[in-house]
C-alpha cells in the first residue's frame, strides 16, 4: 500500500462517528469536506455518500475522486459499539485449568461509587459453557512445570466447535508471555481441525504479564471479529468496485493506520479511533503553528473529549479500560465526559440545575428539532440565547424550532427558580463551560501541568461556542479553532502514518546482571517483526522508523512509566542510565523529589513501534476574502452568557474573511456548521491557514 | 444568577462546589503521585478531604468510607486541643489513635493542616491513606497476637510534627526508629503532608474567585443541600426503632471460641436517625472498635444503601445522624488498654452489616417505592487472609499479606439484580484484585486454581453476590510463617425479606499433601487432585507455617440473599447451575427448582417448590404465593391499622411480634447449609448458631431467616409508631 500510485495526489480521511460519518478530502494542496448521517445497516453507504459530498465540491463525481486517491484513512467505532453493546460473536474459551474465573473476576469488579446498586456484575464475554479447562502449566520464569495435555485439548476444541458452536476461539493460558509453546501448540491443533476458525492468543495480542487484562484483550480481539470483518470487507468491496485506485488503511486507538488484513486478524487495535484522529490531527497543527504545547478539545452530540499534548508528542496511554472491561489496549490518550450539545439539563434531587451526563443523542435529540425531545438541552439552551441561527443550522439542512427550546428550559426551571428562558439558558451555559473545564484540568493539573501554559485547540461543530469561556475559566490565553473545526478528526486523518506496535513482557532487574541478554532477544526479535511487516505492506527502508521503549517500575509498584531505549543492544552497564533515566522520567512525571531511594529499578515490558510514512504533498494557503464590512452577514440579538445582557452583535460569514482580519468580541463567526462565538474582551483573527486563533484576555 | 425563589445564586453555589471538588481530587492526585505505594494506588486505601473551623466537611473525595469519621473526629481533637494556641500556616499534625482521635485503626494514619486565606485561618484539611507500617507485634499495623494497645505499636493522639509544610527531622528520626520498612512509611506520610500542602494552594485560588464571604456562605448553603436531601430520604421512612444483633466472632488467644454479642437499635424520628449501640465488655484482643470505627462503618452501610444519586458528601449528611455508643469499656465503645488494631475490620465490619438489616426493616415499610427499592441482602464483611514471611525465588524475602480474598467477598442482593461477586468489603469501593501471574513472580507461590466459589451466594429472588476461592503452594525449600486470620466463619451475613443468608469463608493448609508427586508425573493438582491432611485450625492463628508444598486453601463468603428463593425465576437457577455458580442439589434444596438435561422442568419444579412450601407449614398451603407486591425482599407489609401482613399473599400477621404468628423452624445453621449445600464453620463450643426460618402460615412464603444463637430469645418486630408510615 505504500507505494507511489501515478501521481495522482488526492488523500482521503473518513471518520465514521455515533450520528455523522465526516469526510476530509486533500487533492491538489486543497482540503474540501464531507458529511453525511451514519448508516448503521451497512456504514459503507454512509461513507460513500459523504465522500461523494466532498467531491462534488472538487468538482468530480465519487468514481473520479476515488481515481485519484492515494491513500484512503478510515476510523470507525464500529469496534467500540460492539463491545458496549456487547454484540460480539460467540467465543470458546481455553484456559488453564483452575483459572476459567479469571473474567467473572475482572481484577475487581466493584466501582469507586457508593450507590449499592451500581454495583454489578461484569457481563459474560464468553458463555460460561464454552470455558474449556485445559490440563496445562508455565510458571513465572517460563519453564514448564504441566505438559499440555493435547488429547483433552482436541476434545475440548471439539466440544467447543461442534456442541457450542462457538464462531472464534480465545487461547489463555498464565505466563504464555514468558513461554508461550502450549498456546502456540493449542493454535495448531485447532487449525488443524478449523483452518477457517477466527483464533486469538494471548501471546500474540497482549504478551504482557497480568492476566486479567491479557485475557480480556485476547477474550475481546476474537469478540469483537465478527462485526469488524463485516464492516471492513464491505467497505474494502465497496471501494474497490467504486474506484479506489490507492490504498486503504484503517485508523487505530493508538493513533496511526494498518491495512485490512492487520485489522482482519487484530481487530481491536480500532478501539477508539475518532478520539486518536483528533489528536493526532491536532497535533500536526500545532506542529505547523510552531506551538509544542497543546489541550485539545472536542464536543460533539453526547460528550467532550480532551487531551494533552506536551513537546508535539501525543501521549499514549496503556491498559484502556472499556466499560467494566480492563484490557490492556495501547490508545490515544483522551478523555471522555458526558457534555455535549444533547446534554440534557436538569435539576437534581437537591434542587441544583445539573447539565448532563445523560443525554439525548440524535433521539430525540433536542427539543429544537421537533422531534419530540422535550427534555432540554444544551443545545437549546444555546438557540435561547441566540447563538445558534435557527435559520441556519447545520447550514440551514435542519429547520430549528427555538420556541420548543424555551419551553423546554421554562418547564423545567421557570416553576423552582422563577427564571425566565434565558436565564435558564444561562445556566445551563455556565455549568455546561464548568463540566468542560473541569474535564480540561483533569487532563492538565492532574498530570502536572498548568493549563495556562497552553494553548487550547478547540474542534467539533459545537465546542467553538464554549471554548472561549472554558479557556477563561482555566486562565488559557489563547485559542484555536480550527479550519474544517467540524470534520476535523476526519482531517486528522490525512496524516496519519502506518503504525505497527508490539508489546512483549521482559524482565530485567536493573541491579542484577542477569537478565540484559533476554532483553537483548526480545528487542532484536520485535524489531524484526515490525520490520517486516511493514517491508510487506510495500514500505521502503527509508520510510521505516523503529522506536523501543521499555516500561519500568521501583521494585514494590505495580504501576510503570516508559522510557525510550537506546538504538542499539544493551549491555550490563547500561543499567545506571536507564535507573538514571527513569528516576528522571518519573520526577518529570510526578514532581521533583518523588522517586524513590535505594529501591531498585525493574524492567517489566519492552515495546517496539514502527512507523511507515507516506510522502503528503503540501497544503495550501486558503483562498483570500473579501473586506471585513462584506464578510458580515447581518446582526442579531444575543444574550451574553458573562454578562446575561441582550446585545445586538455582528455575524459574519467565516468563508468571506481574509487571512489577518480581526474582529474584537462579542460577536459570531458563522461557518456554515460551525459556529464560532467570540466573548466580550476577546479578538478573534484568521491565520494563514485558515484557522481562527482567538486571544482571551 | 440569583434566582428570585432561593434567594441566592444557584450556579454559582454549585460551581463553587465543584471547585472545593476539584480541590480534594486534586490532593489525591497530589498523595498517589507523590507517595506511588501499591496500597494507594492498587488497594486505594486513602481519602483526602476539607473541613471549615466547625469543622465540618466542606468536600470530602474518598474510595474509604470510614474516612468520614476519622478526618472529623481528628480535626475535632486538634480543634480543640489547639483552641487556646496560636496555629499557623504549614502547621501539621498527625493523628493515629483510635482511642482519642477517631482513627480506625493504627495503621490508618491522618495528616491534618490548617487551611488560611490571607492570614485568615479558614478550614482544615486532611490526608489518610494505610501506611506501610506502623511498630508493634504485627505487620502493617495487624496485631492479632497482641494483648494490649501498647503491644500494637505506635500510637499518636494528635502530635504537631510539622512545621511550615514540613516534618520535623527529629520525628522523622523517631518514626524511623520505630517502625519496619521506616523509608516507605516516611515517603507516605510525607506524600500526606504534599497533598495537605496542595489544598492550602489551590484553596487559595478558589477563594480568590468566589471570595471569603460567598465562599463561607456556598458552604453552607451546600451542606445545607445535601443535608436535606438525606433528610427528605429518612422522612419517609416511618419513624419507629429497628433491631438487629451480630456476633463479633473470636476463638481467644488460646480458646476457648467465644462469640462477642454485639447489638443495633436503630431509631428514626422525623428526619433523623439515632443509632444506639451495645456490646459485651471489652477483650484482650484486637478486635475491640472505638468512636471512629463505629461511626465510620455506620457511614459505611448508611451511605452504600441511602448515598445514591444527587447527593455530595459534606457536613450536611451528618446532621440527621446521631450515636449512642453505651457505657466505656465494651467492644463497641473500648477504652485503653483494649487493643484495636483490627477495629474496622472486626466489630466495624460487623456494625455495617447491621446497619444495612435495620436500614432495609426501616426502608421495607416505607411507602415510597424508590425507598422500598434500597432493600438488600448484606454483605459479607469479613474476609480470610495471611501476612507470611519467607525467603523467595529471588534471594530475598517477600511479605506475601494478600488482599484477593477481602476483594473477592461477594455483595448482597439488590432488589434488581444479583449481589455481585467479588464486592469487597462494603467499606473499600473500587478495590483492585492483585493478578495471580503477579503474585507468583515475585513471590515462591504457585496457584493451583482461583475460582468462584459455588453455593456462595444466599438464595433468593435476587441471589447473593458470590465468593472467591483461591489456593497456593509454596515452591522452594524454606516455606513462610506468619499469622492467620478470618472475620466471618460462624456467623454468616442475613439476607433479607426471606432471602436466605450466604456461606462464610474459611482457610486451612493442606498438609503433606500429593503436589509433589502430581507434578512430578505431569498432572496439574488441582481442587479435585489435591489430597493432604487439614487439621482443624481456629479463626485467628498468631503463628502459622505453611512448609513446602503444602496448600494454604482461602475460601471467602458471598452476600446475603433477597426475597423468597422458591420465587426465583427457574430458568435463572438453571443457568446458575450450568455457569457452575450452584449445584444441582442447591438448586433443589434452597430454589426448588429440578434440572432435566440442563433446564428447568417446569412441571417438577412446581411440585417440588409445593412439596417444599407444605414441609415448611406442614400443612397444604391456604393460599398462592405471589410475587411481592411491594417490591422485591419486601416480605413483611403493615397495613393502615398498624396490623402486620404477609407480602406475599397478604395473610394477617397479628399486631404484635409477628414471628410469633408466623411458622417457624429452628436448625443449627451447619446442619441446615449441610442440606443445602452451603458452607459454614462447625461450631464446636456453646452456645450454637442457629438458622430461624419464619413462614407464612397461609402460603408459606419465607418471610425472614434469623441468623441467632441458642441463647438469643425470639428477636423483635420492628416498633413501628403508628403516626409514621
Amino acid at each position: 500500500m505504500a507505494q507511489d500510485q501515478a501521481a495522482s495526489g488526492g488523500f482521503i480521511g473518513v471518520d465514521v462517528g455515533g450520528t455523522h460519518t465526516d469526510v476530509a478530502v486533500l487533492l491538489d494542496g486543497r482540503v474540501e469536506r464531507g458529511k453525511a448521517l451514519t448508516t448503521y445497516d451497512d456504514f459503507s453507504r454512509g461513507v460513500l455518500e459523504a465522500v461523494g459530498v466532498a467531491a462534488g465540491r472538487f468538482g468530480l463525481s465519487l468514481g473520479e475522486l476515488l481515481a485519484r486517491t492515494d491513500l484512503f484513512v478510515n476510523g470507525t467505532t464500529v469496534v467500540t459499539n460492539t463491545i458496549t453493546e456487547l454484540r460480539g460473536c460467540s467465543v470458546g474459551l481455553l484456559v488453564t485449568s483452575g483459572f476459567r474465573d479469571v473474567l467473572r473476576f475482572a481484577g475487581g469488579p466493584r466501582l469507586s461509587v457508593l450507590d449499592d446498586h451500581l454495583q454489578v456484575n461484569v457481563p459474560d464475554l464468553v458463555a460460561r459453557s464454552a470455558i474449556a479447562e485445559i490440563e496445562e502449566r508455565i510458571d513465572w520464569s517460563g519453564e514448564e512445570l504441566v505438559p499440555l495435555n493435547e488429547e483433552q485439548t482436541v476434545a475440548e476444541l471439539r466440544r467447543l466447535v461442534e456442541e457450542e458452536k462457538v464462531e472464534a476461539l480465545a487461547i489463555c493460558f498464565l505466563h504464555s508471555y514468558a513461554n508461550e509453546a502450549h498456546e502456540r501448540r493449542v493454535v495448531e491443533l485447532a487449525r488443524g481441525l478449523y483452518p477457517d476458525l477466527f483464533i486469538s492468543a494471548s501471546h500474540v495480542v497482549y504478551p504482557v504479564a497480568g492476566e486479567t487484562r491479557r485475557f480480556t484483550t485476547t477474550v475481546l480481539n476474537s469478540f469483537v471479529h465478527r462485526d469488524a470483518q463485516v464492516y471492513l470487507d464491505s467497505l474494502g468491496e465497496q471501494l474497490r468496485t467504486s474506484g479506489l485506485a490507492g490504498g486503504l488503511m484503517f485508523f487505530q486507538g493508538l493513533g496511526g493506520g494498518i491495512s485490512l488484513n492487520r485489522a482482519r486478524t487484530n481487530p481491536l487495535a480500532l478501539l477508539g479511533s475518532g478520539p486518536a484522529a483528533g489528536a493526532i490531527g491536532a497535533n500536526e497543527l500545532a506542529k505547523r503553528m510552531g506551538e509544542p504545547r497543546v489541550l485539545l478539545g472536542d464536543m460533539g452530540g453526547t460528550s467532550f473529549d480532551t487531551g494533552i499534548i506536551v513537546d508535539n508528542e501525543v501521549k499514549v496511554a496503556k491498559n484502556l479500560d472499556i466499560d467494566l472491561f480492563q484490557t490492556g489496549v495501547n490508545i490515544v490518550d483522551v478523555i471522555s465526559v458526558g457534555a455535549g450539545g444533547g446534554s440534557i439539563a436538569s435539576i437534581g434531587e437537591r434542587g441544583v440545575p445539573q447539565v448532563g451526563p445523560r443525554s439525548a443523542s440524535s433521539t430525540p435529540g433536542p427539543a429544537a428539532l421537533g422531534r419530540g425531545g422535550t427534555e432540554p438541552t444544551v443545545t437549546d439552551a444555546m438557540v435561547v440565547l441566540g447563538f445558534i441561527d435557527p435559520a441556519r443550522y447545520l447550514d440551514g439542512r435542519v429547520p430549528l424550532y427555538p420556541e420548543k427550546s424555551a419551553e423546554a428550559l421554562e418547564n423545567v426551571y421557570a416553576e423552582p427558580f422563577g427564571w425566565t428562558a434565558v436565564e435558564a439558558a444561562c445556566a445551563v451555559h455556565d455549568l455546561a463551560v464548568v463540566n468542560m473545564a473541569t474535564a480540561v484540568r483533569e487532563v492538565s493539573v492532574n498530570r502536572g501541568h498548568d493549563p495556562r501554559e497552553f494553548l487550547f485547540l478547540a474542534y467539533g461543530g459545537t465546542l467553538p461556542m464554549f471554548a472561549g469561556q472554558i479557556a477563561r475559566r482555566l486562565g488559557i490565553r489563547r485559542v484555536v479553532m480550527p479550519a474544517n473545526s467540524s470534520v476535523f478528526c476526519a482531517r486528522g486523518l490525512l496524516s496519519a502514518d502506518f503504525v505497527v506496535r508490539r508489546d512483549q513482557a521482559a524482565r530485567w532487574d536493573l541491579s542484577q546482571t542477569d537478565g540484559v541478554e533476554s532483553v537483548n532477544l526480545i528487542v532484536k526479535r520485535l524489531l524484526f517483526d515490525s520490520r517486516a511487516a511493514l517491508t510487506e505492506e510495500g514500505f521502503s527502508e527509508e520510510q521505516i522508523e523503529q522506536r523501543v521503549t521499555a516500561d519500568l517500575r521501583y521494585r514494590g509498584q505495580s504501576f510503570e512509566l516508559s522510557i525510550v531505549l537506546p538504538d542499539r543492544a544493551l549491555t550490563e552497564s547500561d543499567a545506571t542510565d536507564i535507573a538514571a533515566q527513569f528516576a528522571t522520567t518519573y520526577e518529570e512525571t510526578y514532581g521533583s523529589g518523588t522517586a524513590w531511594k535505594d529501591v531498585p529499578v525493574v524492567m517489566v515490558n519492552v515495546s517496539v513501534t514502527a512507523v511507515g510514512s507516506f510522502p503528503r504533498p503540501p497544503e495550501q494557503g486558503p483562498v483570500t476574502g473579501d473586506a471585513l464590512e462584506s464578510a458580515e452577514l447581518g446582526r442579531r440579538l444575543i444574550c451574553l452568557p458573562e454578562t446575561r445582557e441582550r446585545v445586538e452583535v455582528a455575524i459574519y460569514a467565516a468563508s468571506r474573511l481574509e487571512p489577518g482580519m480581526a474582529v474584537s468580541g462579542p460577536t459570531i463567526i458563522d461557518a456554515g456548521d460551525t459556529t464560532i462565538y467570540v466573548p466580550v474582551d476577546c479578538e478573534l483573527r484568521l491565520d494563514q491557514y485558515g484557522n481562527f486563533v482567538m486571544e482571551v484576555f | 444568577m440569583s434566582s428570585a425563589t432561593t434567594g441566592y445564586d444557584v450556579v454559582a453555589a454549585e460551581v463553587h462546589r465543584k471547585a472545593l471538588e476539584n480541590v480534594t481530587k486534586e490532593m489525591a492526585v497530589s498523595l498517589i503521585r507523590t507517595c506511588g505505594s501499591a496500597i494507594v494506588t492498587e488497594a486505594k486505601d486513602f481519602s483526602t478531604c476539607l473541613l471549615d473551623t466547625k469543622p465540618e466537611h466542606i468536600s470530602f473525595m474518598t474510595h474509604v468510607t470510614f474516612h468520614l469519621a476519622s478526618s472529623l473526629i481528628g480535626t475535632q481533637a486538634i480543634a480543640q486541643l489547639t483552641r487556646d494556641q496560636s496555629i499557623r500556616p504549614g502547621d501539621g499534625w498527625i493523628v493515629n489513635d483510635p482511642h482519642t482521635a477517631g482513627a480506625m485503626h493504627q495503621g490508618d494514619v491522618s495528616i491534618i493542616m490548617p487551611t488560611f486565606y490571607k492570614n485568615e485561618h479558614v478550614g482544615w484539611s486532611f490526608a489518610d491513606m494505610h501506611v506501610t507500617d506502623i511498630g508493634g507485634v504485627g505487620v502493617s499495623g495487624f496485631a492479632p497476637g497482641a494483648r494490649d494497645v501498647y503491644q500494637e505499636g505506635l500510637r499518636f493522639p494528635p502530635v504537631r510534627i510539622i512545621r511550615d509544610g514540613e516534618m520535623d527531622s527529629e520525628w522523622e528520626n523517631f518514626i524511623a526508629a520505630n517502625v519496619r520498612a521506616s523509608d516507605e512509611v516516611l515517603n507516605d506520610i510525607r506524600s500526606m503532608i504534599a497533598a495537605n500542602n496542595t489544598a492550602s494552594r489551590k484553596l487559595v485560588d478558589v477563594l480568590d474567585e468566589f471570595g471569603l464571604e460567598r465562599h463561607r456562605q456556598f458552604c453552607e448553603i451546600n451542606k445545607e443541600l445535601s443535608e436535606r436531601v438525606l433528610r427528605q430520604r429518612i422522612e419517609r421512612i416511618p419513624d419507629g426503632v429497628y433491631q438487629a444483633i451480630d456476633w463479633n466472632e473470636f476463638d481467644g488467644h488460646d480458646g476457648p471460641d467465644q462469640l462477642l454479642e454485639l447489638s443495633l437499635k436503630l431509631h428514626v424520628r422525623g428526619s433523623n436517625l439515632h443509632f444506639e449501640y451495645a456490646g459485651v465488655p471489652q477483650i484482650d484482643a484486637y478486635v475491640n472498635s472505638a468512636q471512629g470505627a463505629m461511626w465510620g462503618q455506620t457511614m459505611s452501610g448508611l451511605l452504600t444503601v441511602l448515598g445514591y444519586g444527587d447527593l455530595p458528601l459534606n457536613g450536611g449528611i451528618w446532621r440527621p445522624l446521631s450515636f449512642d455508643l453505651g457505657p466505656r469499656g465494651t467492644i463497641v465503645n473500648s477504652v485503653p488498654p483494649a487493643p484495636v488494631s483490627n477495629a474496622h475490620s472486626e466489630v466495624g465490619l460487623r456494625v455495617a452489616k447491621m446497619v444495612k438489616d435495620t436500614l432495609s426493616q426501616a426502608l421495607s415499610l416505607s411507602g415510597d417505592a424508590e425507598l422500598r427499592s434500597r432493600v438488600a441482602g448484606q454483605a459479607q464483611d469479613g474476609y480470610p487472609a495471611n501476612a507470611t514471611f519467607g525467603p523467595n525465588q529471588h534471594g530475598g524475602h517477600s511479605v506475601m499479606f494478600y488482599t484477593d480474598n477481602a476483594v473477592g467477598e461477594g455483595g448482597g442482593a439488590q432488589t434488581g439484580h444479583d449481589g455481585q461477586d467479588a464486592y469487597g468489603c462494603t467499606c473499600l469501593t473500587g478495590c483492585a484484585m492483585a493478578d495471580v501471574e503477579t503474585h507468583e513472580a515475585s513471590d515462591p507461590v504457585l496457584f493451583l486454581w482461583r475460582r468462584v466459589v459455588p453455593n456462595s451466594g444466599g438464595p433468593g429472588i435476587t441471589r447473593g453476590g458470590q465468593g472467591l476461592e483461591q489456593a497456593y503452594t509454596i515452591l522452594g525449600d524454606s516455606g513462610a510463617s506468619g499469622p492467620g486470620f478470618n472475620a466471618c466463619a460462624e456467623v454468616p451475613p442475613r439476607g433479607f425479606g426471606g432471602g436466605h443468608p450466604a456461606s462464610s469463608g474459611s482457610f486451612s493448609i493442606l498438609r503433606d499433601t500429593n503436589v509433589p508427586s502430581l507434578l512430578a508425573a505431569g498432572r496439574l493438582p488441582t481442587r479435585e487432585t489435591v489430597d493432604g491432611t487439614a487439621p482443624r485450625l481456629a479463626s485467628k492463628v498468631t503463628h502459622l507455617t505453611i512448609n513446602p508444598h503444602d496448600v494454604w486453601l482461602a475460601t471467602s463468603g458471598g452476600g446475603g440473599g433477597l426475597g423468597d428463593p422458591l420465587l426465583r425465576d427457574p430458568s435463572l437457577v438453571a443457568e446458575d447451575v450450568a455457569s457452575g455458580y450452584i449445584t444441582a442439589k442447591h438448586a433443589r434444596a434452597a430454589y426448588g427448582v429440578e434440572l432435566v438435561e440442563g433446564a428447568a422442568d417446569a412441571e417438577a419444579t412446581e411440585a417440588l417448590r409445593r412439596e417444599i412450601r407444605r414441609a415448611r407449614i406442614g400443612a397444604e398451603p391456604t393460599a398462592a404465593q405471589q410475587t411481592p407486591q411491594a417490591g422485591n425482599g419486601i416480605s413483611i407489609v403493615r397495613t393502615a391499622n398498624g396490623i402486620w401482613a404477609c407480602g406475599y399473599c397478604g395473610g394477617d400477621l397479628g399486631e404484635g411480634n409477628w414471628r410469633e404468628t408466623a411458622v417457624a423452624h429452628e436448625r443449627a445453621v451447619s446442619e441446615r447449609y449441610a442440606e443445602l449445600d452451603m458452607n459454614v464453620r462447625l461450631r464446636l463450643e456453646e452456645p450454637a448458631v442457629l438458622l430461624r426460618e419464619y413462614y407464612c402460615p397461609d402460603c408459606a412464603g419465607a418471610l425472614t431467616v434469623d441468623v441467632v444463637t441458642s441463647e438469643t430469645p425470639v428477636l423483635p418486630q420492628a416498633a413501628v409508631a403508628q403516626s409514621g408510615v
